[in-house]
């Protein structure tokens, strides 16, 4: 990781306006990549900020920052002989891509493992706080914590998936301001102490929301994954602006009052994702700036992805793992470690932006959350489309209110049957009967939350939780809402049709298609992400 | 589905065969027609009547006649219907679907291989040897199970429960804990990859609609164990343990054929179950006997035979698929024990 320190200074994001000479501009299309002309004087290009330097010595910024905690004592001094401490840590939902090993999560639970040797600290549990994501695999397990600390915990059951089914395993803290519920682990809710081990990976992440969701149950959940809420965070991704981020605060309270001690520990990493060099470098360059390597790089890989079948494209998506280097750690009180990981995410994402356009298009990765080492089904493409990607921005979204949605994903019409199976429900089902976020939060969220076989398959296979497809669909519900039409270019037609959205062949027949609702000669603009970046737009001429 | 298809069709053929049989004598027929009699009639006619009513065919113009009267006419009673007078095609299966899914019935019954999962026996056993074997051992499995194939797929043929009393004797000496601990994993990389979401979410509208549903099968309960919350009662097979280990003896006659039928029977005399009042899901002909034990049989993924008689009966017929997206392998072998993984 440090050789890759000696990069020049890394230039700010910035918003390209497309003229004649603007090469063809790439978009992600699942596990594959387009090349599309935007349309000359009426596009713009949002390109994301280049890698901010990583530190050089990540092991000793993460003891700096458990010996120097912000709003907090040093962590050798809290721990203490014969007491109860948990570490929980963020799921295989984080980062995107997984991170190459060491991952920064085994760091920093190493190191909080040798403070608490060193104090006389026995009874110590290590969770993986999913929530309501499926369980992660051995494999999984120990990629995220390192085999030494799987093979000293896991064999004798002190290294676990959170599971928020277990009767006898979760607790009611208390009820909100609001009158709403705090849900927690048992284990956690009893212990002295819990150290939260987070991966700050876009602004939702982290602070509260990492114990008040991450260690929760449906019962805690349910308070903001809603479609009210979810209408009313605006964006989910803008703190200030966020219901979500409010009723997990509601929640932290609570914790803050009634539950255990936490110590939080933040980490944010640069947007390295596919490296200054190798196979993917080129899919963090911008287009003019791509050399004759690059192209014959990038032409060829694309020929042998186009030859090979689709479960084999995945699987080598799916193995490839990100150079992430680590930006800035650290711990202490909730609040305070928060906002200086906001700050480091903001300074690594954010890009100024002036006013809306008619029309944003979208190139959507093999990979969101929710399906690491899985497949993106339909529903997924939905919200990492209409939820993860739509919702990056502060102030107002890049495209204006009714204006058009159009995505690039083959979208094919398929489920993993054992980390989806309430999807594939979900699909078959419920969107077969309506699209609507609040008639199907009505009328079926109970029934699928609620299902026995779910439960089962949630506590004992690898699946996610019954109820998890609807939240997916309240994620994009502030984005259906607020679009006039939604397009994807290149998705399996039914499955697109089945998901409420247009199915579009080329860029080109989409941007006719958008016409119909935005009128003719569009404004337009592209997100080119990843790596992330998050809009922030501000009022003005587009 | 194929087999419910082919059977659809032999229909269409074969009333298409008998229309030819039946009109087909006019379509070739050519003659000539004396109208020497009708005429002798005309003149018969009072005189005042001769003029209303003309018998003369000469008269009329039939050029015309065939053009603008019978043809139309013919046409517009032969159009196909485009507008909603049109019946609705589903509208057959969706009453049946509608009959088997009415509160008022009692219980559910399914079978499981090619009902609830493609997979069979065979399948799950290969899954559950292969677990704990390296790569070298692996192959020798699948060429020692392909050899013996031809002869296992003859015995099942000759008698279902003879072929599983002796395929049950390769599970003599295992572990029962061993086999416990891997019957959950055989649920998340074998099972579930292999169902048909269709027969799953059934099986959960039986139950959200108050039915009791039952599993009865002759797979063996290490492999149907990871199902069970799925249903309120399982009848499988079972095998006798010894020093906590399985001995390939099976405690009692395996569930299929006519015994099925009798173990559902026995299930429903000891519940106070009414089996007219009760649905059972099957896929194969030999799983006749437990269709006909109940008033409304529902045949899954036909085949041939089963597909014929269920629609001369007008049995509902429903055709489940696997998710798209799932791993399909030749011979299911279970992952390879502790992948040893790229360290720090």
């Amino acid at each position: 990781m440090a050789s890759s320190n000696n990069r020049p200074n890394p230039r700010p994001g910035f918003v390209l306006d497309v003229d004649r000479q603007t090469p063809p501009i790439l978009f992600h299309h699942g596990e594959g990549f387009r090349l599309e002309k935007l349309p000359v004087g009426r596009s713009r290009v949002i390109y994301p900020s280049e890698p901010l330097r990583g530190i050089a010595d990540p092991d000793g910024a993460i003891r700096r920052a458990l010996l120097e905690p912000l709003n907090d004592d040093p962590l050798p001094s809290i721990l203490r002989p014969g007491m109860k401490l948990t570490i929980a840590f963020d799921d295989l939902s984080l980062p995107l891509p997984p991170m190459e090993r060491p991952d920064v999560r085994q760091r920093i639970i190493e190191a909080v493992l040798d403070l608490a040797a060193a104090a006389g600290v026995d009874d110590v549990h290590i969770i993986a706080a999913l929530a309501l994501h499926r369980r992660m695999t051995e494999a999984e397990l120990r990629h995220a914590v390192g085999d030494r600390v799987y093979e000293a915990f896991a064999p004798h059951g002190m290294l676990y998936n959170h599971d928020a089914e277990d009767p006898d395993g979760m607790v009611i803290l208390g009820k909100t301001r609001h009158d709403e519920d705090a849900q927690m682990s048992k284990r956690a809710a009893e212990s002295d102490l819990v150290i939260y081990v987070n991966i700050n990976l876009v602004s939702m992440d982290g602070g509260w929301k990492s114990t008040a969701t991450g260690l929760s149950g449906y019962q805690g959940v349910r308070v903001h994954h809603n479609v009210h809420t979810m209408q009313n965070s605006k964006s989910f991704m803008d703190q200030k602006s966020s219901e979500l981020h409010r009723a997990n605060w509601r929640q932290g309270e609570v914790i803050k009052n009634h539950g255990p001690r936490i110590f939080q520990i933040e980490t944010t990493l640069n947007t390295n994702a596919f490296g200054y060099d190798g196979p993917l470098a080129v899919l963090q360059k911008r287009e003019w700036e791509w050399s004759v390597k690059d192209r014959a790089s990038f032409t060829a890989m694309n020929a042998g992805l186009n030859r090979m079948s689709a479960p084999a494209r995945r699987k080598i998506f799916h193995s490839w793992r990100a150079p992430y280097e680590l930006t800035s750690v650290q711990a202490g009180e909730v609040e305070a470690v928060h906002e200086r990981t906001t700050e480091m995410v903001y300074k690594q994402h954010l890009v100024p932006v002036e006013g809306q356009t008619d029309i944003v298009t979208m190139g959507l990765p093999y990979l969101c959350p929710y399906n690491v080492n899985s497949i993106m089904n339909p529903i997924l493409v939905m919200v990492q489309g209409l939820g993860y990607f739509f919702n990056l921005y502060r102030g107002r979204p890049v495209v204006r209110e009714g204006g058009v949605l159009i995505m690039s994903h083959p979208t094919p019409w398929e489920f993993h049957p054992v980390h989806h199976p309430s999807y594939i429900d979900f699909f078959e089902q419920v969107l077969a009967d309506t699209t609507d976020p609040i008639e199907i939060e009505r009328k079926y969220e109970k029934q699928f939350a609620e299902d026995e076989w779910y439960r089962h398959l949630y506590r004992t296979s690898y699946a996610y939780h019954g109820v998890h497809p609807f939240y997916m669909w309240y994620w994009g519900s502030h984005a259906m809402q607020y679009l006039g039409q939604v397009i994807v270019v290149g998705g399996d037609p039914r499955a697109v049709r089945r998901l409420g959205f247009r199915p579009a062949t080329t860029l080109q027949d989409a941007l006719e298609m958008a016409e119909d609702t935005v009128g003719p000669k569009p404004t337009l603009t592209h997100l080119h992400n990843p790596p992330i970046l998050m809009a922030d737009v501000s009022t003005g001429g587009a | 589905m194929i087999n419910a298809g082919v059977e659809e069709k032999r229909e269409l053929v074969e009333r298409a065969s008998s229309y030819v049989k039946i009109y087909g004598a006019y379509a070739e027929c050519e003659a000539l027609y004396g109208v020497t009699n009708l005429i002798g009639m005309h003149e018969a006619l009072a005189p005042a009547d001769r003029d209303a009513f003309c018998c003369d065919p000469a008269v009329v113009d039939w050029d015309r006649y065939v053009r603008d009267v019978h043809l139309p006419t013919v046409v517009d009673h032969a159009r196909v219907k485009t507008t909603d007078e049109r019946s609705d095609p589903d509208a057959r299966v969706k009453r049946l679907r509608a009959r088997v899914l009415a509160p008022e019935r009692q219980l559910a019954a399914f079978d499981l291989e090619n009902t609830i999962i493609a997979s069979n026996v065979v399948f799950s056993y290969a899954w559950l040897a292969t677990r704990n074997l390296g790569p070298r051992d692996r192959l020798r499995f699948t060429l020692k199970t392909l050899s013996e194939a031809p002869n296992l797929l003859a015995l099942d043929k000759r008698d279902r429960t003879d072929f599983l009393r002796h395929f049950y004797r390769r599970y003599d000496g295992a572990s029962v804990a061993e086999m416990d601990r891997l019957g959950t994993e055989l649920l998340a990389d074998h099972i579930l990859t292999k169902a048909f979401p269709a027969a799953l979410r059934r099986v959960r509208e039986h139950r959200r609609l108050g039915h009791r549903t039952v599993l009865i099968t002759g797979a063996l309960d290490i492999v149907v164990k990871p199902l069970g919350p799925l249903f309120d009662d399982v009848i499988c097979a079972e095998m006798s343990v010894r020093d906590g280990r399985y001995t390939g003896e099976l405690l009692a006659v395996p569930p299929t054929g006519e015994v099925r039928a009798q173990a559902l029977r026995d299930f429903a005399d000891q519940h106070g179950i009414d089996l007219n009042e009760s649905v059972a899901y099957a896929d194969s002909s030999s799983d006749l006997p437990l269709l006909e034990a109940v008033g409304f049989p529902v045949a899954v993924n036909p085949e041939t035979r089963l597909a014929s008689i269920s629609s001369k009966r007008g049995w509902l017929i429903e055709n489940w698929s696997k998710v798209d997206g799932g791993t399909d392998r030749f011979l299911p072998l279970g992952p390879l024990p502790s992948p040893r993984l790229s360290r720090r």
